[in-house]
């Protein structure tokens, strides 16, 4: 430890260097060397520079900051999304300037408030002029810089009223990030941070290099944050980020730049659990987990590594354009496990059979809530009983691959699978973008980019068995004496698995869009205008590796190819009454592809698709009120959109049949329509007051229309109506209002209050509930009736948050440079309110027989109670 | 300042390296050793304490314990499982799927019985959780919940040794209710002969009628669920194991597996079982090579043939590989082509004599790719599980060794029974196999 001079600073600076040893998260006693303690006992002595951090650097600072809070608490639900089927999004948003936006991307984010209500798909997020929007879902691709917010900071939000000069994004916001070397700090920075979110640990380091001689600068970057348990009980985390980027300068105007980044992670998962449920085991219950020995061990785990690399060349023929190409790869794996099971008793602990409301004489209900509530075991996923069965589970299997070998040992009836998508994306761009004039802008260009998606599944672990044998328990059961239909590959039958052995599917989804657009801006004096045009074509097909016993003509072999050609057209002006005041107006048109999850209806298994798949048609039309004082910034906007012919495919356990089925939905249109409101006010130089308002109706307007089949039959079961107009769309709340008040110092001390409050949260409705079916033989207008298709409102929320932080520099004796350090805490839900339900969605169950909806009554997901960060970061 | 950047650059290394070795090794739990707990009464004394039609909490700390005879492997058995200790049997209501997987049978388990209700359902004792009176006129047991598994039911060893008592129709009784029993001497009514066990398509459970030569019944009672429901019952006449379960007054066996019939014996008819083949070597003559008519009688190796002998007025055919001084000595008796297509519960008899034994083989095979030709060891053979007399060192058996009934019903098709014998006779003094043999009455039986 000798490296680190003393003298460093006057000698007057202690580090305190041990080994941290973190047992639980690297089994082999992976040793951080971690600077636990910084000790100034020579402050005074040293010389404070308090007034080196310019208050512009200071916002941009807590900016910073506040970003990356809110890329953790995404970060929180995107491990939670994990459990729910419904398409449940988010939103980072990393606002700029907009004090609305701000405020939706800092406060309402907690609440998974969500732009306007859109689906993530219907904003964009970009890194070096590329799209990385997942071609298969259409959600922004975020997991893939989790970790990165640091080297991230030079980001521009693109709401669709703005002209873009990168691409022409759809109605909702368009995030675009630099990441090249250029846009990077000179600096070194090390940060260190603790927390009781997912992490408990956070540390970071960065370095960009001045430009050489040669024109050639250099960054990189780490990041790390770890917890051997999370706030969520067994819920552990481990994430790095890594960033290298290089650029080349050339002297006739051009700058080649390549960067590399990646994001490893691997998480415990929480699971969302029913209102019974929590109010018997705690707020805090997970059912993912149970103790195998005395360790707590999750079953649902999640992993991913995509690492990306980027090479662009940026060429400025002059000072007014310039011309931007972007070669881009995507490749890497997730994975997630979970429990699979085969002719065994179902091993989630929170299984409705399991729970006391399931027993109908109130002595056993009461014995059973005593039997949970006295056994851990119980409560939690029983892995000593899991691993007794299969080692107790002695079997033959004969005719193993076809052939006459059998087979002799533990088969297993519990396993974990590890459900895997294997990414391999190519992605490229190149965009122009000119000032022809003062009043003329245009920019134009085009993207194309191809993606694989393999999906399979492998045995994780077999729990202490033998073997697994290829089979489907579902087909077992339908078709008992059929010898085919049982066979998940029937070109290899009865095969064994071991661990690591993909089994169940295998099926690839290539995806190809690409798109061209062009757009122009043109100021006047009084109104400027904006008019843009975009052509895209997605096409997809699959491909199946393995023949189906239930469908062996249909599962293996690439699919027809969907097409899908999908033009988007932007129109806007903006009214100047003033240059501090102004007013926006914006329309848009646009239709959007299906997304493959949308028309491929049991894609593991087999080709079928949607009868005629439609595009999504989408209208647009907003208008703002912008007022920009020196004290005062304000904006006043109000949005209508529809959109009409989406789709949905839902697959799930359906009691009716008894069996798995598929609803292919659509039909389904959807209006958006609110009102935004956002206030700024600075009284003086070191007072800040924000107020945002947000109220919105965002419902569906159709009959949707649902055809249902059987997961292991290819025949249409049904086709029905459901009775969805009106209700509104769950997972955003519709009404959020925000209000800040910060002070901060000349000398780099500042503090921020916030209060916000959600209402009009509402869960997203199980189609099941709303059919003629479901209500057959309900009297009309009856409690139950009622009870069964109305939507579940959860309670408004109020949450108070608190950020403090403080800056200061030290000169270097060294080298008379300044060394600055940062220091902040953000506290949230200063009230600690345990019981927050952020959402939830309904279960895709209805019991036809009684016709209660309280048998499987919504699974809900709880918001951290009082929760914090504290950090500190150096650089120079 | 250069070097203070190595030192952070070096001090972000074993973060990022640290994240490659992030898989856990998952420490297994060890195996079940067993329950620290005993009995304190036995099923038969609980059953005492119930009386017919009615319902009885448990108030007292009883344990009983016991072994798991039937379960749920084959859905025959819904949501139940059968425990028997050597008093008696009785089940249990469990509100689960798969018991098998925590109850195998063979398993010894102990059941803390304060708290649970025994009650009956059409006479078969019960052991629930509760009552459920929601219809007062027909109040019915409430299963054990899942959730109270842990505490209700304790586990014990595995792969504990069952016994099924040997019983005749006529010996049932009610004591041996929820008991693992095996019926001999019995066999499906006609009518009942060659019919699924249950109806798989509609879900139905169906009952059989078993009978001991047209006395007594019992019926095989068969749940539309199980798996082997779709299977056909048998022909023939023999035993057949399960659980003894009654109805009211009505006897019945429930099926665990149909591995646990064993009916290929011969049917009682009136008229008798009808003779297919039958040689008692009578009308050959003395010291003469054997000759079956469409039989034959042929040498592999040894030069040596099945003789026609005569003891005491009986006739028999003999074998022996003395005195031949041959490394290798195996010859084949082949009876003539036997139908089985137009029969049922075929019966193989004949009966045996050995002399001098010193280890040469006799053994009874059938095949039914033999083409009758004079190479029959080109063809497959089966062996036969058949008692063959032996261990008549020095001179000869007094009496004849019955063969035992082997059961020809697993084949069908055209069939040719064979004895082979395997001898040598070595010039050396020892390892000489030369024993003699002598087969007597061979007769085929069938329905």
């Amino acid at each position: 430890m000798t490296v680190f001079p003393a003298k460093m600073i006057d000698g007057s600076m202690i580090f305190y260097c041990g080994f941290y040893f973190e047992r639980n998260m690297f089994m082999r006693y992976f040793i951080i060397l971690s600077v636990t303690g910084f000790i100034f006992p020579g402050l005074r002595a040293a010389p404070v520079i308090t007034d080196t951090i310019p208050s512009a650097y200071d916002s941009s600072l807590i900016q910073l900051l506040l970003s990356q809070e809110s890329a953790e608490s995404n970060a929180i639900l995107m491990n939670e999304m994990d459990g729910t089927t419904t398409a449940v999004t988010f939103s980072p948003l990393y606002g700029e300037k907009d004090v609305f936006l701000q405020m939706a991307a800092f406060q309402f984010s907690a609440m998974r408030y969500r732009y306007r209500g859109y689906d993530a798909a219907l904003s964009g997020a970009m890194i070096n002029g590329l799209v990385f929007n997942d071609l298969q879902r259409g959600n922004p691709a975020w997991a893939l810089w989790s970790g990165q917010t640091q080297w991230m900071r030079n980001n521009i939000d693109f709401t669709a009223n703005r002209f873009q000069d990168n691409w022409l994004g759809n109605i909702g916001i368009t995030s675009s990030t630099d990441m090249r070397v250029a846009a990077q700090r000179k600096q070194l920075q090390w940060g260190y941070g603790i927390s009781n979110r997912t992490y408990t640990q956070r540390y970071h380091f960065s370095y960009a290099a001045e430009t050489n001689r040669h024109g050639i600068s250099w960054a990189i970057a780490a990041n790390m944050r770890m917890a051997a348990e999370g706030y969520q009980t067994a819920c552990e985390y481990q994430s790095a980020a890594y960033y290298i980027g290089i650029d080349k300068q050339f002297q006739k105007a051009g700058l080649l730049s390549f960067i590399l980044f990646g994001s490893p992670q691997l998480y415990g998962k929480q699971a969302a659990v029913t209102a019974p449920v929590t109010a018997l085991l705690g707020i805090n219950y997970n059912p993912n987990w149970g103790y195998q020995g005395t360790m707590k061990r999750n079953a649902a785990i999640g992993s991913q590594h995509m690492p990306v690399a980027i090479l662009s060349f940026e060429w400025n023929p002059d000072n007014a354009s310039a011309w931007i190409t972007s070669l881009g790869f995507v490749g890497g794996k997730r994975g997630d496990t979970g429990l699979d099971w085969y002719n065994a008793a179902d091993p989630r602990p929170d299984y409705y059979r399991y729970q006391p409301a399931y027993q109908t004489d109130s002595i056993l209900q009461w014995q059973v809530t005593d039997a949970l509530l006295g056994d851990k075991n119980q409560q939690q996923v029983n892995w000593q009983q899991l691993y007794h069965i299969n080692k107790n589970a002695w079997e033959t299997i004969h005719g193993i691959n076809g052939t006459n070998e059998s087979e002799t040992g533990n088969r297993a009836h519990y396993l974990l699978e590890q459900r895997m998508i294997e990414t391999r994306r190519w992605l490229l761009s190149s965009h122009y973008r000119a000032r022809i004039n003062t009043q003329l802008h245009i920019a134009t260009g085009f993207h194309f980019s191809y993606q694989r998606n393999r999906h399979y599944k492998t045995v994780y672990d077999l729990l202490g068995a033998d073997f697994h044998v290829n089979w489907n328990q579902f087909a077992e059961n339908d078709f008992p004496s059929d010898q085919q239909a049982i066979q998940f590959d029937i070109e290899t039958p009865n095969r064994i698995l071991r661990k690591g052995d993909r089994y169940g599917y295998d099926y690839l989804a290539t995806i190809v869009n690409s798109d061209c657009w062009v757009q122009a801006e043109y100021v006047t004096k009084r109104i400027d205008y904006l008019l843009g045009f975009r052509f895209s074509k997605t096409t997809y097909n699959r491909t199946g590796f393995i023949r189906n016993g239930l469908f062996p003509l249909d599962s293996k072999g690439r699919s027809i190819t969907q097409h899908f050609l999908n033009p988007l057209l932007k129109a806007g002006f903006t009214y100047k009454f003033h240059h501090k005041h102004m007013l926006l107006a914006l329309f848009q048109l646009q239709s959007r592809a299906p997304f493959f999850d949308d028309v491929y209806i049991a894609p593991r298994m087999r080709n079928t698709i949607q009868e005629n798949p439609l595009s999504e048609k989408m209208i647009h039309v907003e208008a703002s009120y912008r007022l920009m004082l020196n004290k005062v910034k304000a904006r006043i906007s109000t949005y209508y959109t529809r959109t009409r012919d989406g789709m949905n495919v839902l697959t799930f356990y359906h009691d009716g049949y008894r069996n798995f089925v598929n609803y292919a939905i659509r039909h389904i249109n959807r209006q958006f329509a609110g009102v935004e409101a956002a206030v700024l006010w600075e009284p003086g130089e070191r007072w800040e007051l924000t107020l945002s308002l947000a109220k919105e109706m965002h419902i569906y307007t159709s009959r949707q229309a649902v055809r249902v089949s059987l997961d292991n039959n290819d025949a249409l079961l049904d086709r029905m109506e459901v009775y969805s107009k009106g209700f509104r769309i769950g997972g955003s709340p519709q009404q959020v209002a925000g209000t800040g008040i910060r002070y901060r110092t000349p000398n780099g001390f500042f503090i921020q209050l916030n209060a916000v409050l959600f209402d009009d949260l509402w869960i997203d409705i199980n189609p099941l509930r709303r059919t003629y079916e479901a209500l057959e033989g309900v009297p009309r207008g009856s409690e139950q009736w009622y009870k069964i298709i109305g939507q579940t409102k959860l309670p408004s929320v109020v949450l108070t948050n608190m950020f403090l932080g403080k800056g200061f520099s030290i000169r270097n004796v060294y080298n008379k440079k300044p060394l600055r350090f940062f220091c902040s805490a953000a506290v949230n839900n200063l009230t600690n309110q345990t019981n927050i339900i952020t959402g939830g969605y309904e279960q895709l169950r209805f019991d036809q027989e009684t016709k209660d909806p309280d048998r499987f009554p919504p699974k809900l997901f709880y918001g951290y109670g009082l929760n914090y960060t504290l950090s500190l970061s150096i650089s120079f | 300042m250069k070097i203070k950047y190595c030192f952070y650059i070096l001090l972000s290394l074993p973060l990022l390296t640290g994240l490659t070795n992030c898989q856990k090794p998952i420490d297994e739990p060890p195996e079940y050793t067993g329950p620290r707990i005993t009995a304190n009464t036995s099923i038969a004394a609980l059953k005492q304490l119930h009386l017919l039609n009615n319902y009885e909490k448990i108030m007292d700390e009883l344990i009983i314990e016991g072994i798991v005879v039937a379960n749920d492997l084959t859905d025959n058995f819904y949501k139940s499982i059968v425990i028997q200790d050597s008093t008696a049997g009785i089940t249990l209501r469990l509100d689960g799927y798969a018991l098998f997987n925590v109850y195998p049978v063979g398993r010894k388990i102990f059941v803390k019985l304060k708290g649970l209700w025994m009650g009956d359902y059409a006479g078969m004792i019960q052991l629930g959780a509760g009552v459920d009176r929601s219809d007062p006129l027909s109040p019915q047991l409430l299963s054990i919940p899942q959730p109270l598994f842990e505490r209700v039911i304790v586990k014990g060893p595995v792969k504990q040794l069952i016994t099924s008592k040997r019983v005749t129709i006529q010996e049932l009784a009610d004591t041996l209710q929820s008991m693992l029993i095996t019926l001999t001497q019995v066999e499906f009514a006609a009518s009942d002969t060659g019919k699924p066990y249950a109806d798989a398509i509609n879900k139905q459970a169906v009952s059989h009628t078993l009978r001991t030569c047209g006395t007594g019944t019992v019926y095989l009672r068969t749940g539309g669920f199980a798996r082997f429901a779709s299977a056909l019952t048998e022909r023939g006449h023999g035993e057949i194991t399960g659980i003894y379960s009654i109805f009211r007054t009505q006897k019945q066996l429930l099926l665990r597996d149909t591995s646990d019939v064993h009916l290929d014996g011969l049917r009682c008819t009136q008229a008798g079982p009808k003779q297919m083949f039958s040689e008692n070597f009578s009308g050959q003559q003395t010291d003469s090579i054997l000759q079956i008519k469409d039989g034959r009688n042929i040498t592999e190796t040894g030069d040596r043939y099945f003789m026609a002998r005569t003891a005491s007025g009986n006739t028999y055919a003999e074998i022996t590989a003395f005195a031949t001084r041959e490394q290798s000595v195996i010859n084949w008796l082949i009876l003539p082509r036997i139908d089985l297509d137009f029969s049922s519960n075929e019966i193989l008899r004949f009966q045996t004599k050995d002399g001098f034994d010193n280890g040469a083989v006799l053994q009874v095979l059938y095949s039914t790719n033999y083409d009758g030709g004079d190479a029959p060891w080109k063809a497959r053979w089966n062996k036969l599980d058949a008692v063959i007399a032996k261990g008549s060192i020095s001179g000869y058996a007094k009496d004849w060794i019955n063969s035992g009934d082997i059961s020809l019903h697993s084949i069908r098709g055209k069939v040719f029974i064979a004895f082979r014998y395997e001898g040598n006779d070595p010039p050396a003094q020892i390892g000489k196999l030369t024993t003699t043999f002598r087969i007597d009455n061979i007769q085929v039986f069938g329905n």
